[in-house]
Protein backbone atom coordinates (compact mmCIF):
# COMPACT_ATOMS: atom_id res chain seq x y z
CA UNK A 1 0.00 0.00 0.00
CA UNK A 2 1.39 2.80 -0.69
CA UNK A 3 0.25 5.17 2.31
CA UNK A 4 2.07 8.49 0.97
CA UNK A 5 3.21 8.30 -2.58
CA UNK A 6 6.64 8.71 -3.41
CA UNK A 7 7.74 10.10 -0.20
CA UNK A 8 9.19 8.00 2.56
CA UNK A 9 8.41 7.79 5.81
CA UNK A 10 7.14 11.39 7.69
CA UNK A 11 7.20 12.33 3.79
CA UNK A 12 3.97 15.16 3.19
CA UNK A 13 3.12 14.96 6.85
CA UNK A 14 6.22 16.97 7.46
CA UNK A 15 4.99 20.27 6.30
CA UNK A 16 1.93 20.48 8.43
CA UNK A 17 4.36 19.00 11.78
CA UNK A 18 6.64 22.20 10.86
CA UNK A 19 3.77 24.39 10.79
CA UNK A 20 2.57 23.37 13.71
CA UNK A 21 5.97 23.85 15.51
CA UNK A 22 6.08 27.05 14.08
CA UNK A 23 2.21 28.11 15.57
CA UNK A 24 3.20 26.66 18.74
CA UNK A 25 6.45 28.84 18.94
CA UNK A 26 5.09 32.34 17.35
CA UNK A 27 2.19 31.66 20.23
CA UNK A 28 4.16 31.00 23.07
CA UNK A 29 5.99 33.87 22.20
CA UNK A 30 3.17 36.25 21.51
CA UNK A 31 1.87 34.78 25.01
CA UNK A 32 5.02 35.37 27.18
CA UNK A 33 5.30 38.52 26.06
CA UNK A 34 2.18 39.32 26.51
CA UNK A 35 2.33 37.98 29.85
CA UNK A 36 5.44 40.52 30.26
CA UNK A 37 4.33 43.35 29.11
CA UNK A 38 0.96 42.73 30.09
CA UNK A 39 -0.85 43.37 27.16
CA UNK A 40 -3.91 41.50 26.86
CA UNK A 41 -4.53 41.66 23.47
CA UNK A 42 -0.90 39.86 22.71
CA UNK A 43 -1.74 37.79 25.61
CA UNK A 44 -5.13 36.59 24.24
CA UNK A 45 -3.74 35.82 20.82
CA UNK A 46 -0.61 33.67 21.68
CA UNK A 47 -3.43 31.91 23.91
CA UNK A 48 -6.12 31.25 21.72
CA UNK A 49 -3.30 30.08 19.05
CA UNK A 50 -1.57 28.24 21.13
CA UNK A 51 -4.69 26.18 22.13
CA UNK A 52 -5.54 26.24 18.38
CA UNK A 53 -1.82 24.68 17.70
CA UNK A 54 -1.95 22.13 20.29
CA UNK A 55 -5.51 21.09 18.84
CA UNK A 56 -4.07 20.59 15.62
CA UNK A 57 -0.89 18.82 17.08
CA UNK A 58 -3.04 16.36 18.79
CA UNK A 59 -5.12 15.67 15.37
CA UNK A 60 -2.03 15.22 13.44
CA UNK A 61 -0.88 12.55 16.13
CA UNK A 62 -3.89 11.15 15.65
CA UNK A 63 -4.56 10.91 12.29
CA UNK A 64 -1.78 8.11 11.96
CA UNK A 65 -3.76 6.12 14.77
CA UNK A 66 -7.00 7.27 12.33
CA UNK A 67 -5.37 5.68 9.22
CA UNK A 68 -4.85 2.90 10.56
CA UNK A 69 -7.90 2.58 12.23
CA UNK A 70 -10.03 3.69 9.61
CA UNK A 71 -8.16 1.41 7.09
CA UNK A 72 -8.40 -1.71 9.23
CA UNK A 73 -11.85 -0.97 10.00
CA UNK A 74 -13.14 -0.77 6.42
CA UNK A 75 -11.21 -3.69 5.35
CA UNK A 76 -12.85 -5.65 8.30
CA UNK A 77 -16.26 -5.55 6.65
CA UNK A 78 -14.26 -7.23 3.53
CA UNK A 79 -14.19 -10.64 4.19
CA UNK A 80 -12.85 -13.80 2.08
CA UNK A 81 -16.36 -14.51 0.10
CA UNK A 82 -17.14 -10.92 -0.66
CA UNK A 83 -13.78 -10.64 -2.30
CA UNK A 84 -14.23 -14.12 -4.06
CA UNK A 85 -16.91 -11.96 -6.13
CA UNK A 86 -14.03 -9.34 -7.10
CA UNK A 87 -10.33 -9.67 -8.19
CA UNK A 88 -9.29 -7.87 -5.35
CA UNK A 89 -6.85 -10.44 -4.11
CA UNK A 90 -4.31 -7.59 -3.10
CA UNK A 91 -4.22 -3.88 -2.16
CA UNK A 92 -4.11 -1.95 -5.48
CA UNK A 93 -4.16 1.64 -3.70
CA UNK A 94 -5.84 2.07 -1.20
CA UNK A 95 -7.52 0.05 1.58
CA UNK A 96 -9.06 -3.21 0.89
CA UNK A 97 -12.80 -1.65 0.80
CA UNK A 98 -11.61 1.30 -1.15
CA UNK A 99 -10.32 -1.51 -3.93
CA UNK A 100 -13.40 -3.49 -3.28
CA UNK A 101 -15.97 -0.97 -3.84
CA UNK A 102 -13.92 0.14 -6.83
CA UNK A 103 -13.68 -2.93 -8.68
CA UNK A 104 -17.63 -3.98 -8.47
CA UNK A 105 -18.28 -0.65 -9.84
CA UNK A 106 -16.15 -1.40 -12.43
CA UNK A 107 -17.72 -5.02 -13.58
CA UNK A 108 -21.08 -3.10 -13.21
CA UNK A 109 -20.14 -0.80 -15.26
CA UNK A 110 -19.20 -3.36 -17.63
CA UNK A 111 -22.60 -4.78 -17.57
CA UNK A 112 -23.98 -1.54 -18.36
CA UNK A 113 -22.15 -1.50 -21.33
CA UNK A 114 -22.42 -5.16 -22.57
CA UNK A 115 -25.96 -4.44 -21.90
CA UNK A 116 -25.89 -1.81 -23.67
CA UNK A 117 -24.37 -3.35 -27.11
CA UNK A 118 -26.80 -6.17 -26.43
CA UNK A 119 -29.65 -3.32 -26.76
CA UNK A 120 -27.55 -1.97 -30.10
CA UNK A 121 -27.37 -5.33 -31.81
CA UNK A 122 -30.96 -6.40 -31.17
CA UNK A 123 -32.42 -3.46 -31.97
CA UNK A 124 -30.59 -3.14 -35.02
CA UNK A 125 -31.77 -6.38 -36.17
CA UNK A 126 -35.29 -5.50 -35.09
CA UNK A 127 -35.13 -2.36 -37.17
CA UNK A 128 -34.36 -4.63 -39.90
CA UNK A 129 -37.29 -7.21 -39.17
CA UNK A 130 -39.68 -4.38 -39.11
CA UNK A 131 -39.01 -3.35 -42.27
CA UNK A 132 -39.03 -6.77 -44.13
CA UNK A 133 -41.54 -6.79 -46.79
CA UNK A 134 -43.35 -9.87 -48.85
CA UNK A 135 -44.33 -9.33 -52.09
CA UNK A 136 -47.39 -11.66 -52.87
CA UNK A 137 -47.57 -9.85 -56.53
CA UNK A 138 -51.21 -8.79 -54.93
CA UNK A 139 -50.72 -7.73 -51.65
CA UNK A 140 -47.36 -6.70 -49.56
CA UNK A 141 -46.96 -7.99 -46.11
CA UNK A 142 -44.96 -6.85 -43.75
CA UNK A 143 -45.40 -9.52 -41.12
CA UNK A 144 -43.27 -8.15 -38.75
CA UNK A 145 -43.89 -4.27 -38.89
CA UNK A 146 -44.55 -4.21 -35.25
CA UNK A 147 -40.56 -4.97 -34.25
CA UNK A 148 -40.14 -1.55 -35.19
CA UNK A 149 -42.21 -0.45 -32.35
CA UNK A 150 -40.60 -2.57 -29.53
CA UNK A 151 -36.93 -1.61 -31.50
CA UNK A 152 -37.89 2.36 -30.93
CA UNK A 153 -39.10 1.19 -27.09
CA UNK A 154 -35.62 -0.65 -26.87
CA UNK A 155 -33.45 2.34 -28.38
CA UNK A 156 -35.14 4.83 -26.26
CA UNK A 157 -34.23 2.53 -22.71
CA UNK A 158 -30.77 2.54 -24.88
CA UNK A 159 -30.76 6.23 -24.26
CA UNK A 160 -31.84 6.34 -20.65
CA UNK A 161 -29.36 3.57 -20.52
CA UNK A 162 -26.79 6.04 -21.95
CA UNK A 163 -27.15 8.32 -19.20
CA UNK A 164 -27.18 5.86 -16.44
CA UNK A 165 -23.72 4.74 -17.83
CA UNK A 166 -22.32 7.84 -17.93
CA UNK A 167 -23.15 8.60 -14.31
CA UNK A 168 -21.32 5.01 -13.21
CA UNK A 169 -18.48 6.43 -15.30
CA UNK A 170 -19.11 9.67 -13.00
CA UNK A 171 -19.16 7.25 -10.22
CA UNK A 172 -16.12 5.13 -10.83
CA UNK A 173 -14.13 8.51 -11.49
CA UNK A 174 -14.90 10.07 -8.45
CA UNK A 175 -14.22 6.64 -6.68
CA UNK A 176 -10.61 7.13 -8.29
CA UNK A 177 -10.28 10.28 -6.89
CA UNK A 178 -11.28 9.83 -3.60
CA UNK A 179 -8.16 7.37 -3.73
CA UNK A 180 -5.32 9.47 -5.26
CA UNK A 181 -6.82 12.89 -3.75
CA UNK A 182 -8.58 12.52 -0.31
CA UNK A 183 -5.79 11.16 1.46
CA UNK A 184 -2.71 11.94 0.70
CA UNK A 185 -3.23 15.31 -0.71
CA UNK A 186 -6.53 16.94 0.96
CA UNK A 187 -5.86 15.52 4.36
CA UNK A 188 -2.19 17.19 4.56
CA UNK A 189 -3.27 20.65 3.16
CA UNK A 190 -6.47 20.51 5.37
CA UNK A 191 -4.17 20.09 8.59
CA UNK A 192 -1.67 23.43 7.17
CA UNK A 193 -4.75 25.35 6.41
CA UNK A 194 -5.87 24.68 10.02
CA UNK A 195 -3.13 26.04 11.70
CA UNK A 196 -3.78 29.39 10.65
CA UNK A 197 -5.94 31.69 12.08
CA UNK A 198 -7.36 33.09 8.61
CA UNK A 199 -7.64 30.05 6.64
CA UNK A 200 -8.81 27.87 9.78
CA UNK A 201 -12.11 27.02 8.37
CA UNK A 202 -11.06 26.40 4.87
CA UNK A 203 -8.61 23.77 6.48
CA UNK A 204 -11.51 22.38 8.43
CA UNK A 205 -13.86 21.82 5.19
CA UNK A 206 -10.56 19.97 3.74
CA UNK A 207 -10.42 18.10 6.53
CA UNK A 208 -13.97 16.90 6.49
CA UNK A 209 -14.02 16.07 3.03
CA UNK A 210 -11.42 14.25 2.89
CA UNK A 211 -12.66 12.48 6.02
CA UNK A 212 -16.22 11.69 4.72
CA UNK A 213 -15.49 10.65 1.35
CA UNK A 214 -13.10 8.34 2.40
CA UNK A 215 -14.95 6.24 5.27
CA UNK A 216 -18.49 7.77 4.89
CA UNK A 217 -19.43 7.36 1.03
CA UNK A 218 -17.48 3.78 -0.15
CA UNK A 219 -18.62 2.35 3.47
CA UNK A 220 -22.38 2.87 2.33
CA UNK A 221 -21.62 1.94 -1.51
CA UNK A 222 -20.16 -0.96 0.61
CA UNK A 223 -23.49 -2.13 2.16
CA UNK A 224 -25.80 -1.35 -0.72
CA UNK A 225 -23.47 -3.62 -2.50
CA UNK A 226 -24.87 -6.80 -1.78
CA UNK A 227 -28.36 -5.71 -2.68
CA UNK A 228 -26.85 -5.26 -6.06
CA UNK A 229 -25.40 -8.82 -5.93
CA UNK A 230 -29.14 -10.31 -5.60
CA UNK A 231 -30.06 -8.61 -8.95
CA UNK A 232 -27.05 -10.04 -11.00
CA UNK A 233 -28.39 -12.51 -11.96
CA UNK A 234 -30.82 -10.70 -13.79
CA UNK A 235 -28.35 -9.04 -15.09
CA UNK A 236 -26.57 -12.44 -16.43
CA UNK A 237 -30.03 -13.46 -18.26
CA UNK A 238 -30.64 -10.36 -19.67
CA UNK A 239 -27.24 -10.25 -21.32
CA UNK A 240 -27.69 -13.90 -22.32
CA UNK A 241 -31.04 -13.24 -23.58
CA UNK A 242 -29.99 -10.09 -25.53
CA UNK A 243 -27.30 -12.41 -27.21
CA UNK A 244 -29.44 -15.19 -27.53
CA UNK A 245 -31.03 -13.26 -29.69
CA UNK A 246 -28.67 -11.28 -31.61
CA UNK A 247 -27.02 -14.47 -32.45
CA UNK A 248 -30.05 -16.47 -33.54
CA UNK A 249 -31.30 -13.77 -36.18
CA UNK A 250 -28.11 -12.11 -37.09
CA UNK A 251 -28.42 -13.87 -40.17
CA UNK A 252 -31.01 -11.73 -41.18
CA UNK A 253 -29.69 -8.67 -41.75
CA UNK A 254 -26.99 -10.78 -44.23
CA UNK A 255 -29.89 -12.62 -46.34
CA UNK A 256 -30.26 -12.51 -49.76
CA UNK A 257 -33.70 -11.16 -50.05
CA UNK A 258 -34.08 -11.55 -53.95
CA UNK A 259 -34.32 -15.62 -52.97
CA UNK A 260 -38.33 -15.66 -51.47
CA UNK A 261 -38.09 -18.77 -50.35
CA UNK A 262 -35.42 -17.98 -48.10
CA UNK A 263 -37.40 -15.39 -46.51
CA UNK A 264 -40.42 -17.32 -46.11
CA UNK A 265 -38.17 -19.98 -44.41
CA UNK A 266 -36.88 -17.15 -42.17
CA UNK A 267 -40.51 -16.07 -41.48
CA UNK A 268 -41.90 -19.48 -40.48
CA UNK A 269 -38.92 -19.96 -38.37
CA UNK A 270 -39.87 -16.53 -36.64
CA UNK A 271 -43.18 -17.46 -36.30
CA UNK A 272 -42.82 -20.79 -35.00
CA UNK A 273 -40.84 -21.66 -31.90
CA UNK A 274 -37.64 -20.33 -31.01
CA UNK A 275 -35.23 -20.33 -28.38
CA UNK A 276 -37.43 -21.75 -26.37
CA UNK A 277 -39.72 -18.98 -25.92
CA UNK A 278 -42.68 -19.07 -28.42
CA UNK A 279 -42.74 -16.96 -31.18
CA UNK A 280 -40.61 -14.02 -32.00
CA UNK A 281 -43.50 -11.82 -30.64
CA UNK A 282 -43.24 -13.60 -27.54
CA UNK A 283 -39.35 -13.45 -27.37
CA UNK A 284 -39.47 -9.76 -28.08
CA UNK A 285 -41.97 -9.06 -25.20
CA UNK A 286 -39.41 -11.09 -23.10
CA UNK A 287 -36.35 -9.41 -23.86
CA UNK A 288 -37.56 -5.84 -24.26
CA UNK A 289 -39.19 -6.74 -20.04
CA UNK A 290 -35.58 -7.83 -19.04
CA UNK A 291 -34.26 -4.91 -20.58
CA UNK A 292 -36.34 -2.74 -18.89
CA UNK A 293 -35.50 -4.33 -15.92
CA UNK A 294 -32.05 -4.37 -16.03
CA UNK A 295 -32.01 -0.68 -16.77
CA UNK A 296 -34.04 0.03 -13.94
CA UNK A 297 -31.86 -1.86 -11.93
CA UNK A 298 -29.04 0.12 -13.00
CA UNK A 299 -30.46 3.50 -12.39
CA UNK A 300 -31.32 1.73 -9.08
CA UNK A 301 -28.12 1.28 -8.26
CA UNK A 302 -26.79 4.37 -9.64
CA UNK A 303 -29.41 7.25 -8.75
CA UNK A 304 -30.53 5.95 -5.55
CA UNK A 305 -27.61 4.50 -3.90
CA UNK A 306 -25.25 7.35 -5.37
CA UNK A 307 -27.33 9.84 -4.42
CA UNK A 308 -27.66 8.46 -1.53
CA UNK A 309 -24.37 8.19 -0.68
CA UNK A 310 -23.76 11.92 -1.03
CA UNK A 311 -26.35 13.54 0.66
CA UNK A 312 -25.26 11.40 3.27
CA UNK A 313 -21.36 12.27 3.03
CA UNK A 314 -22.54 15.91 2.53
CA UNK A 315 -23.98 15.77 5.68
CA UNK A 316 -21.37 14.40 7.26
CA UNK A 317 -18.61 16.92 5.77
CA UNK A 318 -20.79 19.52 7.34
CA UNK A 319 -21.12 18.52 10.68
CA UNK A 320 -17.50 17.64 10.32
CA UNK A 321 -16.96 21.05 9.60
CA UNK A 322 -19.13 22.45 12.27
CA UNK A 323 -16.68 20.41 14.93
CA UNK A 324 -13.65 21.15 13.03
CA UNK A 325 -13.97 25.30 12.29
CA UNK A 326 -15.36 25.94 15.81
CA UNK A 327 -12.26 27.40 17.61
CA UNK A 328 -11.80 25.12 20.52
CA UNK A 329 -11.24 26.49 24.11
CA UNK A 330 -10.26 25.11 27.16
CA UNK A 331 -11.47 26.63 30.22
CA UNK A 332 -7.69 26.06 32.02
CA UNK A 333 -6.09 29.20 28.99
CA UNK A 334 -8.14 31.53 30.80
CA UNK A 335 -6.09 31.11 33.80
CA UNK A 336 -3.41 32.18 32.16
CA UNK B 1 9.73 21.54 -4.69
CA UNK B 2 7.80 19.93 -1.68
CA UNK B 3 11.37 19.21 -0.45
CA UNK B 4 12.85 22.68 -0.30
CA UNK B 5 9.39 24.24 1.20
CA UNK B 6 9.76 21.64 4.02
CA UNK B 7 13.38 22.58 4.06
CA UNK B 8 13.27 26.61 4.13
CA UNK B 9 10.06 25.61 6.80
CA UNK B 10 12.48 23.47 9.15
CA UNK B 11 15.24 26.69 8.38
CA UNK B 12 11.95 29.47 9.70
CA UNK B 13 11.44 27.18 12.42
CA UNK B 14 14.92 27.09 13.50
CA UNK B 15 15.09 30.97 13.46
CA UNK B 16 11.99 31.08 15.51
CA UNK B 17 13.37 28.70 17.96
CA UNK B 18 16.39 30.84 18.65
CA UNK B 19 15.08 33.90 18.05
CA UNK B 20 12.21 32.81 21.32
CA UNK B 21 14.90 31.57 23.75
CA UNK B 22 16.88 34.97 22.50
CA UNK B 23 13.64 36.29 23.73
CA UNK B 24 13.33 34.18 26.48
CA UNK B 25 16.52 35.07 27.65
CA UNK B 26 16.00 38.70 27.45
CA UNK B 27 12.87 38.73 29.48
CA UNK B 28 14.45 36.73 32.16
CA UNK B 29 17.40 38.69 32.21
CA UNK B 30 15.12 41.92 32.08
CA UNK B 31 13.06 40.55 34.56
CA UNK B 32 16.06 40.27 36.83
CA UNK B 33 17.29 43.91 36.07
CA UNK B 34 13.68 45.25 36.82
CA UNK B 35 13.70 43.41 39.99
CA UNK B 36 16.87 44.93 41.14
CA UNK B 37 15.39 47.96 40.01
CA UNK B 38 12.53 47.84 42.07
CA UNK B 39 14.52 47.40 45.08
CA UNK B 40 16.07 50.71 44.72
CA UNK B 41 12.42 52.51 44.44
CA UNK B 42 10.68 54.17 47.42
CA UNK B 43 8.10 51.60 49.18
CA UNK B 44 4.82 52.97 47.39
CA UNK B 45 6.52 52.37 43.51
CA UNK B 46 8.77 49.44 44.42
CA UNK B 47 5.35 46.56 43.91
CA UNK B 48 4.61 48.39 40.66
CA UNK B 49 8.41 47.54 39.62
CA UNK B 50 8.31 44.34 41.28
CA UNK B 51 4.73 43.21 39.25
CA UNK B 52 6.71 44.22 36.31
CA UNK B 53 9.67 42.27 36.97
CA UNK B 54 7.91 39.08 37.69
CA UNK B 55 5.69 39.66 34.69
CA UNK B 56 8.83 39.67 32.63
CA UNK B 57 10.14 36.85 34.16
CA UNK B 58 7.28 34.56 34.19
CA UNK B 59 7.19 35.63 30.54
CA UNK B 60 10.42 34.34 29.49
CA UNK B 61 10.00 31.28 31.61
CA UNK B 62 6.88 30.66 29.23
CA UNK B 63 8.06 31.41 26.53
CA UNK B 64 10.97 28.79 26.70
CA UNK B 65 8.68 26.13 28.30
CA UNK B 66 6.25 26.68 25.52
CA UNK B 67 9.78 26.22 23.08
CA UNK B 68 10.67 23.04 24.60
CA UNK B 69 7.76 21.64 24.84
CA UNK B 70 7.18 22.51 21.15
CA UNK B 71 9.90 20.56 20.06
CA UNK B 72 8.69 17.39 21.86
CA UNK B 73 5.17 17.66 20.09
CA UNK B 74 6.81 17.50 16.74
CA UNK B 75 8.55 14.60 17.65
CA UNK B 76 6.14 12.32 19.07
CA UNK B 77 3.95 13.18 16.06
CA UNK B 78 7.57 12.32 13.92
CA UNK B 79 7.43 9.03 15.95
CA UNK B 80 3.60 8.53 15.77
CA UNK B 81 3.26 9.03 11.97
CA UNK B 82 6.75 6.96 11.13
CA UNK B 83 5.13 3.99 13.77
CA UNK B 84 1.90 4.26 11.80
CA UNK B 85 3.65 4.12 8.29
CA UNK B 86 5.61 0.76 9.35
CA UNK B 87 2.74 -0.69 10.21
CA UNK B 88 0.61 -0.13 7.62
CA UNK B 89 3.83 -1.24 5.71
CA UNK B 90 3.61 -4.49 7.69
CA UNK B 91 0.03 -5.34 7.08
CA UNK B 92 0.57 -5.52 3.45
Amino acid sequence: MVFLPGLEQVGIYELPLTLVLISIMLAGICLGVGLAFSSVKLKNFGKEELFQALVNAAMLGALAVLIITVDSTLDSFVTDDVLESCNVTELQNSSLMMDYVTCKSDIYLGQAYDVQLGITRSTSIMFFMGDMSLNLGVVTSSPFNSMTQTAETLSSLNQTLNVAVMLMNLESLLLRFIIFICLPILLPLGFIFRSFFVTRKMGAILISVALSFYVIYPLFLFISLPFLDQHEQEMDSTLDSLNGFSTSYSYIPMMDMNRQSEVINSINIMSSSSMNTGNIVDEVYHLSRKVTVAVSNIFFYVIVFHLLALVITLVSIIQLYKVLATEFVAPVFDKL
Amino acid sequence: MGLNIIDSLLAGSEFIKMAGFSISLILIMLGGITYGIAQTQPAERRGKWESAAFGMFIGGLVVAAILGASEIIRDWGRTAIVSSNSTVTLVD
